[in-house]
């Protein structure tokens, strides 16, 4: 299905969509600080309106450098500064200025403030929100169509909570995820009941909705009688997610991860598999290579969210929120 | 009367609308026309056309040019924006738009006079843009058209008071690619879906939404009702429009996304997506109004029945063909209930 129809050449394709000069691997965090819009956030590419997710992502990313380089530094405290001013009454941080009721970054929103002084009290009112937000189960109208079908539609363990794109809705794998690595991150050890119990409600809600043979998609392993095949991103933040110890599940992602990311794998996924890798401290030589001869080639992608993840698992820093420099 | 005790039963399941797996509302009863006045866009007559199209080659350029003429479509110094249905990507299956098919029309519309062609998007499944486009080819268009791309799932977008009320969301966020246009152009695969019926010119405006609003898969959606979610979506969309679907290879079976490729040689255009939607239906030896959500839009955003609809080009016999059904939409087929 490839298309392999007429070609007329046209520059106007890198213009868009990749960035015209690749700048060297230690140009990165600048080549993302340029991007800032003036309010001091990040769009979801250069020009386009502050949102939390890439804010967040990018703040995450310029935080090793800010420590020791000025402008970054600035950009850094700028970023921080656009998410703080952000942040709902009730805790969370929504995804733009649209007004649509969208709270799913704000995991990503508590990791980029996370060890940042003066955030603290906005980390607080986050947590609180994080820790208080549940998924829906299934609707009246499946179950009903379940129950006078008699067959199961879908394969999904409706009691699990986990966390939602939106609240009041169903819960789903990357929202839960990121929502788990959050977790991780404000309590490495030894966490409250409270979140030990959303922990281990949302490592069962993952396993439930592993595809088969491993790995994950954005949630739903079977419709009808097709199974769903898994996708690389979801499944790497998923393991991400996962971080601790090792189990069937995670192994079984891991086997899924490393075929899915093909010859055709995108930066975007390479970033997240080679965070995935860190965090679990597998050998991610080959990936890093692969990200490094990628960006190398063809400069930061124009999508800020996939540049900040490819500079954020390039950082040649620790980074404690996966778990690095903890012991074990 | 087995075959209309099944329509009943399976239009009464459908009502209830199916939710790919979220959970939805509570029901509430509808008001008798739950359109308002600007929603309304049915004409006394609408045109579709269907041209024969037995490849993805040279020829799309002529044939996209020739549709539009059909319709009597004018595009010069207008603003247009492709939206083809990229749900998913497979590399085995007929799920995409073929890219090909999208080349020719920016090429189309360009000489025509088109101020600008953009292609936009917003996958129900996938966030990864690098690889829906990679994998699907659609990389390849814009590089060789240097046509823009706009994800709408990160669009800066803005709220428009619903202009129907078949769910109860009493607002929708619009991407400004989509409500800024001069003509949106809806480029779905002619398809049958698991869920609605079938996925045409109606449906495809689902990804139209963005998901950074409501989610992946676009879950706010479907918990609040996914034909009436069609319904809402097409009313709060007053752009004007054109359609065209690409039925030169279309899935049948469990469609959309894991179904089977069926080979039908055949593109439908017109400017009414409910006629078009209706006209495709037909191709697939579907009743239309059978499918619940096409019925209602019927009503009000288009015209359905056959004897309200110019046919040019091709007739609808020539490339009629059965397109298999999962058995729960087997209803779907027209029986002599159907006929007068």
């Amino acid at each position: 299905m490839r298309y392999e129809g007429p070609r007329i050449s046209a520059d106007r394709y890198h213009a868009t969509h990749i960035a015209a000069s690749p700048p060297t691997l230690s140009d990165l965090p600048a080549a993302l600080a340029d991007r800032q819009n003036g309010d001091g956030g990040w769009g979801s590419r250069q020009g386009a309106a502050s949102n939390a997710e890439c804010t967040a992502l990018t703040c995450l990313a310029l935080e090793t450098g800010a420590r020791t380089v000025a402008p970054l530094s600035r950009s850094w405290r700028a970023g921080t500064a656009w998410l703080r001013a952000r942040q709902q009454r009730g805790g969370a941080w929504h995804y733009d200025e649209s007004g649509a009721a969208a709270p799913w970054p704000t995991p990503l929103a508590l990791l980029a403030l996370l060890r940042e002084p003066e955030s603290r009290a906005a980390v607080g009112r986050g947590y609180r929100w994080l820790i208080a937000t549940r998924g829906a189960g299934l609707g009246w109208r499946l179950r009903l169509r379940q129950f006078l079908s008699r067959r199961q539609d879908v394969e999904l363990d409706a009691t699990l909570d986990g966390w939602p794109w939106v609240p009041g809705t169903f819960p789903w794998v990357e929202p839960t995820a990121w929502a788990m690595v959050a977790l991780k991150a404000r309590w490495p050890e030894r966490p409250p009941r409270s979140v030990r119990a959303r922990l281990a409600d949302g490592k069962q809600l993952l396993a439930d909705r592993a595809c088969r043979g491993g790995g994950w998609n954005y949630g739903n392993t079977r419709v009808l009688d097709s199974h769903l095949a898994p996708f690389p991103d979801t499944t790497a933040i998923a393991l991400l997610a996962l971080r601790g110890r090792r189990d069937g599940v995670v192994d079984d992602g891991f086997r899924a991860l490393d075929g899915l990311l093909d010859d055709n794998a995108s930066m975007l996924s390479l970033a997240l598999a080679l965070l995935s890798a860190r965090a679990w401290r597998r050998n991610a030589d080959t990936l890093r290579a692969r990200l490094v001869g990628r960006l190398e080639g063809e400069g930061p992608p124009a999508d800020q969210r996939s540049s900040a993840l490819a500079t954020l698992a390039l950082n040649a820093g620790t980074l404690p929120w996966l778990g690095e420099g903890a012991d074990g | 009367m087995a075959d209309r005790r099944d329509f009943l039963r399976a239009a009464a399941l459908l009502s209830l609308a199916p939710a790919l797996s979220g959970c939805e509302r509570p029901p509430r009863p509808l008001p008798p026309q739950p359109w308002t006045e600007r929603a309304h866009r049915r004409q006394p007559r609408s045109a579709t056309a269907i041209l024969a199209a037995p490849a993805y080659d040279g020829t799309l350029v002529d044939l996209v040019r020739r549709g539009a003429e059909l319709c009597d479509l004018e595009v010069r110094g207008r603003r247009v924006v492709l939206k083809p249905n990229f749900v998913e990507f497979d590399p085995g299956g007929a799920i995409n738009t073929h890219p090909a098919l999208i080349t020719a029309t920016i090429e189309a519309f360009r000489a025509m006079g088109a101020a600008s062609v953009t292609v936009a998007e917003g996958p129900g499944h996938r966030r990864d843009t690098e690889y829906i486009l990679s994998a699907s080819g659609l990389d390849a268009v814009l590089r060789d058209t240097g046509a823009r791309y706009v994800d709408l799932n990160v669009d800066r977008c803005r709220a428009f008071a619903a202009g129907s009320a078949y769910t109860s969301l009493e607002r929708l966020y619009l991407p400004d690619t989509i409500s800024g246009a001069d003509l949106l152009v809806s480029m779905p695969k002619l398809k049958v879906h698991h869920w609605a019926g079938v996925t045409l010119s109606l449906k495809n405006m689902f990804g139209a939404l963005p998901g950074a609003v409501y989610g992946w898969p676009k879950n706010v959606l479907h918990y609040a009702g996914l034909e009436q979610s069609i319904l809402d979506i097409n009313a709060t969309l007053t752009v004007p429009r054109f359609n065209i679907v690409d039925g030169i290879i279309g899935m049948e079976g469990d469609g959309p996304i894991r179904g089977d490729a069926r080979a039908s040689g055949v593109l439908v255009f017109g400017r009414d997506p409910v006629a078009v939607d209706a006209t495709a239906a037909r191709l697939m030896q579907l009743e239309p109004r059978r499918v619940w959500y096409l019925l209602q839009a019927g009503r009000f955003l288009g015209n359905l029945e056959a004897e309200q609809i110019d046919q040019r080009g091709e007739s609808i016999e020539t490339f009629a063909q059965e397109y298999r059904l999962i058995d729960r939409l087997r209803y779907l087929r027209p029986s002599l209930h159907d006929v007068g």
